[in-house]
């Protein structure tokens, strides 16, 4: 067009300028604009030209030559959406097998997402309902040394009331006694209770619940008193009423019924099944400032006080009170009661679990993207049926519907598809909610209506609704009406965006999908580590049972009664077996040239080597008296060597070592035995010494020769049985209690499991689809490649290639982030597994092959199809 | 204030309309204007206040023919109408009112 004697101002500023010029007025403006660039163009050249003409368009652009924004005066089509709705549902119904999958997928993912909110809410409302919990604290015990800080909820049994002489403006100070399992008889029937308190009178100031009888204020004041809860109350009694009743703790202590409460609730950090008054609490270190046990203190500031104030006052405090030398290893720190089930610095001395808030965002992620892939799911799908819709949306835009209209119609099919998949998922959480409670157990998720969660499906339905509508009712918006009208498929299909777009979504499923297999199986290659790591001790054909008296003479007679089977091939008494929640005593060892550090005491018997399989480095195991001359034999483990300084075993032999028992005992090494798991290996092996002191035994363990076990267990029964009359036989086998110890984790594992294939499932269903269409479109190319000979092999080959391509790139995406996420999990392990390479390998197989499967069926299906066919239409 | 109020631009715009008469359209007065007020005027500014002074009945317009320059665009041409010439002249009578009422002495300090 731009002849010498006639040049064309730039084309795209006269796009714009017709575009925002009021419709009447572009004629002549427009011609006003040119011939002032032909003008230029003649007199001062193109340069100057162009720049005069842009800055007359741009000059243009102004109120009162713009058009307005609506063509056409907006209509009220109210009448329009019987019709959308009448359409909408007959299009779901016609297309079966695609609604299902849509709405399979939002449901899936809808229904993950509530439950992991249901889940998330749950743990953030952790003791919230403790209406003094704003300015609740725990006292928690912090132990420093050069290498490391240890927290531990346990604190000294003195602290409660030395807290209470030294600052007396505090509201509450409570001391409590966590015991894990007592023995109860009633009237006739002994039961073993697991989780009893031992509270003095001011716990109940602090701490409320809901009472069906008896008075808080004064149910713990008297000693020997004792709250039950409702559970336990209709164990003991059987609907009689319980208050004023008695009870008998360990045979020996007598108590009486003070108080009922229901339940406690299972999001508390506290869990508890009976509170007693603190004074039937016997122990000898109860007034020693380095004993630590199962004690713990609370105390309420008062309001307008900060933690700080009293932290300060602190250090001072633990000279005082535990001396200068004691005080550089130990201190104090407050922690709010809400943030108890969070710490999980403190995850090994609480009563209850704890639970990362980084677990909790992890949760949430899962969740959000569970719901991101079936959104993406839909899209795919959508859009690659829209095509079928062209006509429709050309006749409607022919008949004088607008953009706006259009995508409100297919906005609101999403919605009803989104809302029908809502229902169906609400459904779904609410069947499942039972199951989920008692297979997680920790978990008491409940399924009400309240703000938040209106709020939630609100938010979810729209998100949902309008992230997965509006992609495709925009494309078919945009449809020609007389392209779409002709019903010529390929020409609105040549605009490849919507293939692009399918193509990165696939690639965002797989990467989510394949992340999560990834994590699932790095956490079952972990489980699999914790049960098949040597823990430095036989496991195998071990019974542990408790030991309801530490006499010595009846400990003897038991012994010798089990020997006398040929099935029991050894006996041994202690605290606990050498992987258990019975750790020792936490106390101060001394040796020479190292004073004061902090070791776990754990009295043994000379049998326990023997019986467990400890392997000695150095020396001998310890004698079957406790003393000679009054020096304790001491054993200590190779942890506790090197924190003492010795170079070697042989050089600790013979040392003499003061520890802090009742009082302080003085010892002598007399071996070294090698490290062996104390707990669980989530936590790194701390420094150990083992005496023989028979009145801190609590466990036998007994290892039987493997044949015979049922007999056995009845022999071992009736030993008991004859030797401690009136005592509760419960026994375990070692290796289950300590398979129980991951239990958590073996959770994990099956979460990870049933998110992971969720994840995959809903990826699939959109790559079924989306395969499906991919195959149809290319049917007649399908159709002329076999004529011209190509094998069922090469079309399903051709057809796969391009999804396999696309599940690659989402591996190489989806290894590197899946390892920086497992390897931060795995740090949470003390004795962890490397990741192997193989592992990622074999997860991004399994995909491969997942998605290889899904597509090529529809991919066999297209190839057999008889050329004839296919090109028939032609 | 009168009813008709025209601002000084559009005054111009509209003397400009009557001196061209019958040739005016908006290149065409867009030179006339910069020739005689020796001033810069964009189309953007003519085309607003033209459009404006139309619609509030000042000025009517019609096209003209489609020619070979222009990229066959037709011209737009303006005339005053009767109405546009009663607000000119009120403003012009207004002016020179207020001359009038000038006092000899005012621009005259010497004398």
């Amino acid at each position: 067009m731009s002849s010498p004697d006639n040049p064309s101002p730039p084309r795209w500023l006269l796009r714009f300028f017709r575009w925002y010029c009021y419709p009447d007025y572009v004629e002549d403006i427009e011609g006003d604009l040119r011939e002032r660039y032909e003008r230029n163009v003649k007199e001062r050249g193109e340069r100057v030209a162009y720049w005069k003409f842009t800055k007359d368009v741009v000059r243009l652009f102004r109120l009162g030559i713009i058009r307005p924004f609506y063509r056409t005066p907006p209509l009220n089509h109210t009448a329009m959406f019987r019709n959308y709705f009448k359409v909408g549902t007959r299009n779901l119904l016609k297309h079966k097998g695609l609604t299902t999958i849509n709405i399979t997928g939002l449901t899936l993912g809808i229904a993950s997402s509530l439950i992991i909110f249901l889940l998330i809410r749950f743990e953030l409302s952790f003791d919230r309902f403790l209406t003094k919990g704003e300015h609740l604290y725990r006292i928690v015990s912090v132990f420093t040394n050069e290498n490391e800080t240890g927290y531990n909820a346990n604190t000294p049994y003195p602290l409660a009331a030395a807290l209470r002489t030294d600052f007396p403006n505090l509201e509450s100070v409570t001391q409590i006694h966590y015991s894990f399992s007592e023995l109860i008889t009633v009237g006739q029937d002994r039961y073993e209770e697991s989780n009893i308190v031992y509270a003095d009178s001011l716990f109940l100031d602090v701490f409320d619940y809901n009472w069906i009888s008896g008075n808080p204020s004064s149910a713990l004041s008297q000693p020997n008193s004792v709250v039950l809860t409702q559970t336990l109350a209709a164990k003991y009694f059987k609907g009689e009423e319980a208050l004023g009743k008695v009870i008998e703790l360990d045979s020996s202590v007598f108590l009486t019924v003070t108080g009922l409460i229901k339940d406690v609730p299972k999001n508390t950090h506290l869990p508890f099944s009976m509170l007693i008054s603190f004074s039937a609490y016997a122990n000898d270190g109860i007034d020693r400032w380095d004993y630590i046990n199962h004690g713990m203190t609370y105390i309420v500031l008062p309001s307008g006080v900060r933690t700080e104030q009293l932290e300060n006052r602190l250090p001072d405090f633990v000279s005082k009170y535990m001396g200068t030398d004691l005080a550089q290893q130990r201190s104090f720190q407050l922690q709010t009661v809400y943030d108890i089930r969070f710490d999980t610095r403190l995850a090994n001395s609480n009563p209850a679990d704890t639970i990362s808030k980084e677990t909790l965002w992890i949760l949430a992620a899962i969740g959000l993207l569970i719901i991101l892939i079936a959104c993406a799911n839909f899209v795919n799908l959508t859009t690659a049926q829209a095509i079928k819709r062209a006509r429709e949306v050309g006749l409607r835009k022919a008949m004088g519907s607008n953009r706006g209209q259009i995508i409100a119609q297919f906005l609101g099919q999403t919605l009803l598809l989104t809302t029908i998949a809502l229902s169906l998922s609400v459904l779904a959480t609410t069947l499942l909610i039972p199951e989920i409670n008692s297979f997680l157990e920790f978990a008491e998720v409940r399924f009400y209506l309240d703000k938040y969660l209106v709020f939630f499906i609100l938010i979810i339905t729209t998100v949902v609704g309008v992230l997965s509508g509006l992609y495709p009712a925009v494309v078919l918006a945009s449809y020609k009406p007389v392209v779409a009208l002709k019903g010529n498929i390929s020409s609105i299909t040549k605009r490849k965006s919507y293939f692009s777009l399918g193509k990165s979504t696939v690639v965002f499923q797989f990467i989510v999908a394949q992340v999560l297999i990834i994590g699932t199986i790095i956490v079952s290659q972990q489980m699999k580590y914790f049960h098949q790591k040597d823990l430095g001790f036989d496991q195998d054909a071990i019974v542990n049972f408790y030991l309801p008296s530490q006499e010595m003479s009846v400990l003897s007679s038991v012994r010798n009664e089990l020997l006398r089977s040929a099935y029991i091939s050894n006996v041994s008494f202690s605290k606990g077996a050498p992987t258990s929640e019975d750790i020792g005593f936490g106390t101060t060892l001394s040796v020479e040239g190292r004073e004061g550090f902090d070791v776990l005491v754990k009295p043994t018997d000379a049998y326990y080597h023997q019986t467990y399989g400890l392997e000695l480095l150095a020396g001998q195991w310890l004698p079957d008296r406790q003393t000679k001359d009054g020096i304790y034999p001491c054993i200590i483990n190779e942890v506790t060597l090197r924190e003492a300084g010795y170079q070697r075993p042989e050089e600790a032999l013979g040392q003499p070592a003061k520890v802090w028992l009742w009082e302080p005992v003085e010892g002598t090494i007399v071996g070294v035995v090698k490290d062996f798991h104390l707990t669980s290996l989530k936590e790194k092996i701390k420094p150990l010494v083992m005496m023989n002191i028979p009145v801190g035994y609590s466990q036998a363990g007994i290892k039987l020769s493997g044949e015979n076990i049922q007999e056995t267990l009845l022999y071992i029964e009736k030993a008991f049985e004859t030797a401690f009359p009136g005592g509760l036989f419960s026994y375990s086998f070692l290796d289950e209690s300590i398979a129980q110890q991951y239990e958590r984790e073996a959770k994990i594992d099956v979460l990870f499991t049933v998110f992971a294939s969720m994840a995959i499932f809903i990826a699939c269903l959109g790559l079924l689809g989306l395969s499906f269409y991919a195959a149809t479109r290319r049917t007649k190319e399908i159709g002329i490649r076999k004529v011209s000979g190509a094998s069922v092999a090469q079309i399903v080959l051709l057809l796969c290639k391009e999804f396999a391509f696309l599940v690659l790139i989402a591996f190489l995406i989806a290894a590197p982030i899946a390892w920086y996420l497992m390897n931060n999990w795995l740090d949470n392990f003390a004795y962890r597994i490397e990741i192997e390479p193989s592992a990622m390998a074999f997860a991004g197989f399994i995909t491969l092959l997942i998605a290889l499967l899904t597509i090529s069926f529809h991919a066999t299906k297209a190839a057999f199809i008889n050329p004839v066919d296919s090109l028939r239409n032609e | 204030m009168s009813k008709h109020h025209l601002g000084e631009f559009e005054e111009i715009v509209m003397l400009t309309v009557a001196i061209l008469y019958g040739e005016a359209y908006g290149v065409a007065l867009i030179d006339e204007m910069e020739k005689r007020l020796n001033r810069k005027v964009s189309i953007g500014s003519l085309q607003t206040v033209l459009r404006r002074l139309e619609k509030k009945g000042y000025l009517s317009s019609e096209f003209g023919e489609a020619t070979k320059v222009r990229g066959g665009k037709r011209k737009r041409f303006f005339t005053v109408t009767n109405f546009g010439r009663q607000a000119l002249e009120e403003a012009k009578d207004q002016r020179l009112a207020l001359w009038n009422a000038i006092p000899a002495i005012a621009f005259n300090p010497q004398s």
